[in-house]
C-alpha cells in the first residue's frame, strides 16, 4: 500500500477522480427524466425512448423493475418523473405517498407461455388450461411473478382460481421476483410452462404463446402512466409523457404488442 | 405472535444454514488443511476459495443454476442418475449458502491450523503417533476454537444468504423461502410493513446470537486448550 498511489501526483490524480465521481450521478440526474417502469415493458420501451431520442430531445433514462419494487422505491422518494406501472393497485399505493397524476396507458394480455417446440399445441385456451395439471405432470413446476406482489403474477393466480385450479396447483407455483425472472426460467428449461405478458412472447425468441388466457378470467390488465408532480423537471416529463401517449408511439405500442389505451385530455 | 409463514421461514432458515455448514465442514477442514500447508498452487487455490466472498451473490446463484439445473448436463445427471434435484428445493437453497459462505469456514481454520506451534507435531512424531492419531489428538483440539468460530461465523452469515438462494432456489413459501427472502417478499406487498417488521426483528436476533455463540465458544476453547489465537477474529 506505501508504494501505490506515493507521488503526489498520482495522488492528486486519485483525489480528482474520487471528486469527479462523486459529482457524476448529481450531473446526470439533472438532464434526464428518469422512467421506472415494470419489467415487461423494457424492450418496448426501450425503443419508444429510442424514437423520442431521435427527434433530438434527450434521451430518457429507464428503470427497470417489479412494479411492486419500483412503487416501494418512489414511495421512499427515488427521483423520477414517470412511473409505469403493471396494475394500478400499485399506482394508487404510490398516490398515497406522493402527489401523482395518473391514467392508463396501456392494456396487456395474459398468455401461457413455454419454450418453443416443447410442448404440444394448445388449441382452445380453456380446456387447455383446464388441462394445465396434467401438462405439468407430477413435479413440473408453473413459474410467474410472485402472486404476492408481482402484477402478472396476480392476474395469472387470479386466472387459475377462476378455472378452479389453484388448489391443485398450488404446490407447483414458482413465484419469481418479477415475470421476466418467471420467464427466463421458463425459457431456460428448469420449469416447462409460465404465465406472462402476451407481449414477452413477442420478445423472448426462446417462448411461444401456447394459449391467450381469456380475458374474463383475471382482472383486466392495465398499466397506467403516473407523473410525479414533486419531482423537477415537470417539462420534460410532461413532453415525455405526451410522446408515449402519441399517436406514433400508439403504433409503437401495438406493435409490440400492447393495446394503447384511450388517451385522456392533457392537461 | 409470530404467523404460521414467519415460523415456517424461520425455521426453514435454521435448517438450510445447519446443512449448509455442517455439509461443507468436512471440505473446509480438507481446504484449510491444505492452504495451511503451502507450496505451490496455494495462492490459487486460496483465491478460488475466497471468489464467493467478492463474487456478487447473484452470480454464485446464476453459476449454479447454469451448472445444477436440471437442464445443464450436470444437474441432468444429478436429476436421473440420483434423481437429485437442487434447483428450486431447500437442498439447493442450502448449497447456495454453503458456497457463499465457505470462505468464512476456510479462512477461519486456517488460521487456527496456522498458529499450531510446528514443534508440537514434531514431539508427536518423535513420539511414535500415526499421521491420523496426530490430527486426532493434536491438530483437532487445537483448530477446535477457529473450527467453531468459523462455523457459527458461516451459520449466521448462512441465515441472512438472499442472492444466491434467489436466483437459485426462487422464493416459494414453505419449501425455499428463508428469513431474507420473506422479508423482501413482504416488503413488496402493500401493508407489508408489520410483517417485515416481525421478520427483521428475528433476524436481527438470530444474527446477534450466532455471532455471540460464536465468540464465546471460541473464548471458552480457547482458555481451555491454553493457546492465544489472537489473530483468529
Amino acid at each position: 500500500m506505501t508504494t501505490a498511489f506515493s507521488s503526489l501526483r498520482q495522488r492528486r490524480a486519485l483525489l480528482l477522480l474520487l471528486a469527479l465521481s462523486l459529482l457524476a450521478p448529481g450531473l446526470r440526474a439533472e438532464e434526464a427524466v428518469t422512467v421506472f417502469a415494470a419489467a415487461s415493458l423494457r424492450e418496448a420501451l426501450e425503443s419508444q425512448a429510442a424514437a423520442y431520442a431521435a427527434e433530438g430531445h434527450r434521451p430518457p433514462r429507464l428503470v427497470f423493475a417489479a412494479s411492486s419494487t419500483l412503487a416501494r422505491q418512489l414511495a421512499a422518494g427515488a427521483e423520477a418523473q414517470l412511473f409505469l406501472s403493471a396494475d394500478e393497485r400499485w399506482m394508487e399505493n404510490l398516490g398515497e405517498a406522493r402527489p401523482l397524476s395518473s391514467a392508463p396507458l396501456l392494456g396487456n394480455r395474459l398468455a401461457l407461455l413455454a419454450r418453443k417446440g416443447t410442448q404440444p399445441p394448445c388449441g382452445a385456451p380453456e380446456p387447455c388450461l383446464r388441462a394445465l395439471p396434467e401438462r405439468l405432470g407430477q413435479d413440473g413446476r408453473l413459474a410467474l411473478g410472485d402472486p404476492q406482489h408481482v402484477p402478472a403474477g396476480r392476474y395469472g393466480q387470479a386466472a387459475l382460481s377462476f378455472y378452479g385450479l389453484l388448489p391443485t396447483l398450488e404446490g407447483q407455483l414458482l413465484p419469481a421476483d418479477s415475470v421476466r425472472t418467471a420467464l427466463a426460467w421458463v425459457a431456460r428449461g428448469e420449469a416447462p410452462l409460465g404465465l406472462g405478458y402476451a407481449s414477452d412472447a413477442r420478445v423472448l425468441p426462446a417462448l411461444e404463446a401456447l394459449a391467450i388466457i381469456p380475458a374474463e378470467a383475471h382482472p383486466p390488465i392495465i398499466y397506467p402512466l403516473g407523473r410525479l408532480l414533486d419531482a423537477p423537471q415537470q417539462e420534460d416529463a410532461r413532453a415525455f409523457e405526451a410522446f408515449l401517449r402519441g399517436p406514433r408511439a400508439r403504433a409503437a405500442w401495438k406493435a409490440a404488442g400492447f393495446t394503447p389505451l384511450a388517451s385522456p385530455p392533457q392537461s | 405472535m409470530m404467523g404460521e409463514a414467519e415460523m415456517l421461514a424461520t425455521l426453514l432458515s435454521l435448517q438450510v444454514a445447519a446443512v449448509a455448514v455442517l455439509g461443507s465442514l468436512p471440505l473446509a477442514l480438507l481446504v484449510a488443511t491444505r492452504l495451511a500447508r503451502g507450496g505451490r498452487g496455494t495462492l490459487l487455490l486460496d483465491a478460488l476459495v475466497h471468489l464467493p466472498l467478492v463474487l456478487p451473490p447473484v452470480v454464485v446463484g446464476y453459476l449454479l443454476l447454469i451448472t445444477l439445473g436440471t437442464q445443464a448436463p450436470l444437474g441432468g445427471w444429478l436429476k436421473e442418475v440420483l434423481g437429485l434435484r437442487l434447483v428450486f428445493h431447500w437442498t439447493g437453497a442450502a448449497l447456495a449458502a454453503a458456497v457463499v459462505t465457505f470462505p468464512f469456514q476456510v479462512r477461519a481454520l486456517r488460521l487456527a491450523l496456522e498458529a499450531i506451534d510446528p514443534g508440537l507435531h514434531r514431539a508427536a512424531q518423535s513420539l511414535g503417533l500415526s499421521p491420523w492419531a496426530r490430527f486426532r489428538r493434536v491438530t483437532f483440539p487445537l483448530a477446535l476454537p477457529g473450527l467453531l468460530a468459523g462455523a457459527i461465523t458461516a451459520f449466521a452469515a448462512a441465515l441472512g444468504e438472499f442472492g444466491a438462494i434467489m436466483t437459485f432456489a426462487a422464493n416459494i413459501p414453505g419449501e425455499t423461502q428463508t428469513l431474507p427472502l420473506a422479508i423482501y417478499s413482504a416488503l413488496q406487498t402493500p401493508g407489508g410493513e408489520t410483517a417485515a417488521g416481525r421478520l427483521v426483528a428475528l433476524a436481527i436476533a438470530l444474527a446477534l446470537a450466532g455471532l455471540l455463540l460464536g465468540e464465546g465458544a471460541a473464548r471458552h476453547l480457547r482458555a481451555r486448550t491454553g493457546q492465544t489465537l489472537g489473530s483468529l477474529r
